[in-house]
């Protein structure tokens, strides 16, 4: 359990990611945190809620859930909530035991790689694409009203351009058909891209509404995933639109992207338009290094390498916090957080001691 | 059409050419481990370079590969019948808990590319089947991985070739998003390959 009293500020964040200069505290930044150690803060179980197409929704369970949800992002000490979106796209997923020990979720659902729900023009016609008449936005309604004081909601959208593209196709006919059958890539393109314009059209607008975050992987250990040329054909028009709704709605856009996008940066920043880049690898690039290459034109989230988070002990932890706090903090431009999201095999006792420190910084009184 | 048309036709993954083309360099007379050797594999090791140096990305190489793979397949009853041996024997799997395999099936791909037999352990594959692997003569094992959780069964397949009395008969490499040379050093396996391309120069290494 975390025992300060929580003083949510939206604006402390909004600082950070309008690079505005120095907030009054350090701010804490995550995509979001795996049920069990939400659950583990609050000392309360927190159920999964379905997110499917044609799954009728269990109000009474999603508030029960989002009353614990909320909890946890208040008393963890944050100036907001991530609301993930309720709609997703139907995927082609697989499940296994999940090795994660005492936090472990039962089992991971992984997307299959190699085949997708779209392999040929015949899957397209059959597949049944969720419209923007099929949000569901009484998730969004209900946190909104329950909004403590300060806080506000980030919308994290189902998937970005890119991987849903993946996701729907599988990797490796993705490959194939970005020479093969460009004309397929190209339709599921434009029906990703247009759902995420819809989305993003009907939520930016939406009351309680601080930020919008696409998560949108697109990199692999040591380089984008597919070429730039592809990138600027299917992938970067469409988010560049999502940021100009954001924008036009005087929203900061943040991006979620794993993996090695050092030869993508400037156009995803001067091109896409982003203004805050979340999601950092010690062995792509430690987040010190991308706040110094980039911090100057892009708010820096995050970083704190999740498998150092995993495989160290609690003072190892600490002191590993207070290093990359020391080298990003300055300035502002930054929030506290993991590298990718609070993963349920990142012990709690350091996730906790990763925020005990970012509490007991003093570089911004 | 030339063997240097062949290599050229791998490179840029075009099946179809490559395919007429082995047929045509077969009809010429050409021996196939020459086929082989000056052609296919030159081509995927150019392509393992380009990959690494940034020049091409994921889906040029997987043309490259099933360019190549279609040529190899025709050479194979003429490189059969010439009793030609293989590189070398490897055996590759996505640990046990992870279903992740594109890095994996790269891997495979560029070791079938430069002439190694591989056996594809496939995804969350349990340390026994790593063990029998070995038992079945695999000189190499290779592991992938994308989680820090599921790296740990990188651990466990370690304890369990150690266990079986195999570990000093088979070299293994790890790869994949968390793991590094220290996680490689540290559970003892021999060498980390931080891609498809560096894997195959590891392994050719390995068993030299």
């Amino acid at each position: 359990m975390i025992h300060n009293p929580p003083t949510p500020d939206f604006a402390r964040l909004e600082k950070v990611l309008r690079r505005q200069g120095q907030p009054d505290r350090l701010p804490f930044v995550e995509l979001f945190a795996d049920n069990p150690i939400m659950a583990a803060v609050i000392g309360e179980p927190i159920p999964v809620i379905p997110n499917a197409i044609g799954v009728p929704i269990d109000y009474a369970a999603q508030e029960y859930a989002f009353d614990r949800i909320l909890r946890f992002w208040l008393e963890a000490g944050y100036d907001y909530i991530t609301v993930p979106c309720q709609l997703v796209f139907l995927l082609n997923r697989q499940e296994i035991k999940d090795t994660a020990g005492e936090q472990s979720k039962g089992n991971r659902a992984w997307v299959n790689e190699a085949t997708g729900v779209i392999a040929n023009w015949d899957d397209f016609e059959r597949y049944r694409w969720p419209t923007v008449a099929d949000l569901d936005f009484h998730s969004l309604e209900y946190v909104a009203k329950r909004l403590p004081e300060g806080m506000k909601i980030i919308f994290m959208g189902p998937g970005g351009q890119l991987e849903n593209m993946m996701w729907l196709m599988g990797m490796m006919n993705l490959s194939f058909a970005l020479r093969e059958d460009p004309a397929l890539v190209e339709a599921v393109a434009t029906k990703v891209g247009e759902m995420l314009v819809g989305i993003w059209s009907a939520v930016a607008e939406r009351p309680g509404i601080g930020a919008m975050w696409l998560g949108d992987d697109m990199g692999f250990k040591s380089g984008p995933l597919i070429s730039p040329k592809y990138l600027r054909q299917y992938v970067f028009p469409w988010q560049k639109k999502l940021v100009e709704i954001t924008h036009a709605h005087h929203l900061p856009f943040l991006l979620h992207s794993c993996g090695n996008l050092q030869t993508i940066m400037d156009e995803l920043i001067d091109g896409v338009g982003i203004d805050a880049k979340h999601s950092f690898e010690d062995v792509i690039l430690p987040v010190a290094e991308a706040k110094a290459r980039w911090g100057q034109r892009v708010a820096i989230l995050g970083g704190l390498d999740v498998d150092t988070l995993t495989r160290s002990t609690e003072d190892e932890v600490r002191a590993y916090t207070r290093k990359v706090i020391e080298a990003c903090a300055p300035g502002g431009g930054w929030a506290l957080g993991t590298g990718n999201s609070v993963a349920n095999y990142i012990p709690v006792r350091n996730y906790l001691a990763m925020l005990d420190e970012g509490r007991q910084y003093q570089g911004y009184v | 059409m030339t063997l240097e048309q062949i290599f050229q036709n791998v490179v840029e993954g075009e099946m179809a050419a490559v395919e007429a083309g082995v047929r045509s360099a077969l009809e010429q007379g050409i021996p196939a481990d020459r086929i082989l050797n000056e052609a296919l594999i030159q081509a995927m090791a150019k392509v393992g370079r380009l990959f690494e140096e940034g020049e091409i990305f994921v889906p040029e190489m997987l043309f490259a590969a099933r360019a190549m793979q279609t040529g190899l397949k025709l050479l194979k009853p003429a490189l059969a019948a010439t009793d030609v041996q293989s590189a070398g024997k490897v055996a590759i799997g996505t640990v046990q808990g992870d279903l992740h395999d594109i890095g994996k099936n790269l891997v495979v791909m560029m070791l079938e590319g430069a002439g190694f037999e591989v056996e594809d352990l496939g995804t969350d594959v349990p340390p026994e089947k790593f063990v029998q692997a070995v038992q079945n003569g695999a000189q190499v094992i290779g592991m992938s991985a994308l989680l820090t959780t599921t790296m740990a069964s990188m651990l466990k397949t370690m304890e369990a070739l150690r266990a079986a009395g195999v570990r000093e008969h088979v070299k293994v490499v790890i790869g994949g998003a968390p793991v590094t040379d220290a996680y490689a050093r540290k559970i003892g396996a021999d060498a980390y390959a931080a891609d498809a391309s560096v894997a195959t120069r590891i392994v050719r290494q390995l068993i030299a």
